[in-house]
């Protein structure tokens, strides 16, 4: 699924914000859809961050147009908070409140006099409402955070290293949440670094890196891109020296005879060059979204665009 | 006004309220209670024997009357000082904190625009400095109203705390401008606060010695005249209303600043 840029529920387009020595994001283009969940993936300091911070109307674009649901971020601030759950990656609810009086605020702030979705998240994450929220682990206070972006049943939201803390268990219960607030409609920008749960919960994912968004690719077309990963196996250590010594200096990961390749596109050119060696096996396996993402981030240009 | 977030505020700043209350209650009891011609006496002497300190205090002359012992002992130095601790404190509590641990994030995030997210905060800190001079006020009449009845014009005395409290408005104005604008947070904590001190420093610079007394003229401080407001003087009921409306205005320009600003949380 593509979201189209018309009518999109977020849409970030020719994103600037500069804020020197090279941080910030330049020239980003996003777009979610309405039922649709985007991955949002890059090393630190690559520029999520700053582009959530433009979509929350916290600051404003230097160039570019930053919208949710036709309403600029940073000019329409209360309208589109109005709509709009945010999950913000620093975790910094009020520590002197308990998790009660906290979301009761932010319900109040919101002018929500139904509290029923609130509970019933409190209950789905086993979060204890009575605890003070500066004496809670990590884990309890992403809960919080997490029923605080939820329980208005927003048109979009806005999720930043959403299960950050959160023990497999809750992160299985989150994952659920957001599938039933695709389902529901809800438009759902999720940055994260957990491959398997970009894989999980998202439709399409965009790549950032340096400030510049430089893939954006549905699920499907990211685990076709995954290259295969081969375990060769050498007669001995000698012939994996020699195997070695014709790739250049770099070490090879493997083991003593062995060598582990990952990213490999063309097979029959390994198999003409394997044939020149004493190889004792060779194992494939499919390259994980991890690998295919770990080799943009080590700045591999990316082999197309969508 | 967002109500659940004044109410909140309210509660979380009232504890540093009442402490400052508390201080200057105590130190205005004691000083009614000091109008004693016999301790007036040796408190002359000791003044005598210390003309610049008294004076850097605020506390050059003792007066004939309760009104001019109180004012000349309470307001010069202390009712400037504490209530500008004040302030600062409530100034840091109420947005640079936020800031700092990213809890505005949370707040911002709320559909009540940032006009009156922050509006909301002032009138939090402005209502703790009303419920501080109330309670100074009622404090101060009863205390002389025991001690020295009939000696205290009442009129008098609330003309001069409403005249104080517009000194005061006017430093909370300059420490929640400083907090609401400057990006930096420590420069945020901090540079209201210290605009603020020297005001009070070059004041009792000007208090200490006739060649310095040119310094009085550079300290808005010296705009507050607190007898001269108990007596109808019109520079001094100007001087009072000039403190009381570059303060809101000082709060105005911080909340614009605000809602324009960046804040990268």
């Amino acid at each position: 699924m593509t979201a189209g840029k018309a009518g999109a529920a977020i849409s970030v387009r020719g994103l600037t914000k500069d804020y020197g020595r090279g941080r910030g994001v330049f020239g980003a283009d996003l777009s979610v859809a309405s039922g649709e969940v985007l991955g949002f993936l890059g090393p630190n300091g690559a520029g999520k961050t700053v582009t959530m911070r433009n979509l929350m109307g916290f600051v404003r674009p230097q160039s570019g147009t930053v919208e949710v649901l036709g309403h600029d971020c940073f000019r329409d601030r209360p309208w589109v908070q109005a709509r709009l759950g945010y999950l913000p990656g620093e975790n910094a609810c009020m520590q002197e409140m308990s998790a009660r009086s906290f979301l009761d605020l932010m319900a109040g702030m919101r002018g929500m006099r139904d509290r029923s979705r609130m509970l019933e998240l409190a209950d789905a994450f086993g979060l204890d409402l009575g605890a003070r929220i500066g004496g809670m682990s990590k884990g309890n206070r992403q809960k919080v955070a997490i029923v605080a972006a939820f329980m208005a049943r927003p048109d979009v939201l806005l999720l930043d290293e959403p299960t950050s803390g959160l023990d497999p268990l809750m992160q299985e219960r989150f994952l659920d949440l957001v599938a039933e607030e695709r389902a529901r409609g809800a438009a759902v920008l999720l940055s994260s670094h957990i491959f398997e749960e970009i894989g999980r919960a998202c439709d399409r994912v965009a790549f950032i890196r340096a400030g510049r968004v430089v893939m954006t690719c549905t699920m499907d077309e990211a685990r076709s891109m995954r290259g295969r990963g081969y375990t060769v196996e050498f007669s001995s250590a000698r012939e994996r020296s020699r195997w070695e010594h014709a790739h250049g200096a770099e070490p090879a990961e493997g083991d003593a005879r062995g060598v582990e390749l990952s990213d490999v596109r063309d097979v029959n050119a390994l198999i003409r060059e394997l044939s020149l060696y004493d190889v004792a096996s060779v194992t494939s396996r499919e390259q994980t979204l991890e690998e295919l993402f770990l080799h943009l981030y080590e700045g591999a240009e990316p082999s197309w665009q969508s | 006004m967002i109500l659940p977030l004044f109410r909140h505020e309210l509660r979380s700043c009232l504890l540093p309220t009442a402490i400052i209350a508390a201080v200057v209650i105590l130190y205005a009891c004691v000083i009614i209670g000091m109008y004693d011609p016999a301790l007036g006496e040796s408190l002359a002497l000791m003044r005598d024997a210390m003309p610049e300190l008294f004076a850097a205090f605020g506390m050059a002359d003792q007066g004939t009357t309760l009104l001019e012992f109180v004012v000349n002992y309470l307001h010069g130095f202390l009712l400037v000082v504490f209530p500008l601790v004040l302030a600062a404190v409530l100034a840091n509590r109420l947005v640079v904190r936020h800031v700092e641990r990213g809890s505005i994030a949370y707040l911002l995030a709320q559909p009540v625009g940032r006009a009156r997210l922050i509006a909301s905060q002032a009138g939090v800190l402005i209502f703790c400095l009303v419920l501080l001079a109330t309670v100074l006020t009622v404090f101060e009449l009863a205390a002389a109203y025991i001690m020295f009845p009939g000696e205290l014009v009442a009129s008098d005395l609330v003309v001069i705390n409403v005249a104080t409290f517009c000194l005061w408005v006017f430093l909370s104005g300059v420490c929640w401008a400083g907090a609401c604008a400057l990006p930096n947070v420590p420069a945020a904590r901090w540079v209201g606060v210290a605009v603020c001190a020297l005001f009070v420093l070059v004041q009792m610079l000007s208090g200490v010695g006739d060649e310095l007394a040119w310094l009085a003229d550079v300290t808005p401080l010296s705009l507050l005249d607190p007898l001269g407001v108990a007596s109808g003087e019109f520079g001094a009921l100007a001087g009072a209303t000039a403190l009381g409306v570059s303060g809101a205005a000082l709060f105005v320009l911080g909340a614009a600043v605000f809602t324009r600003r960046d804040l990268s949380v």
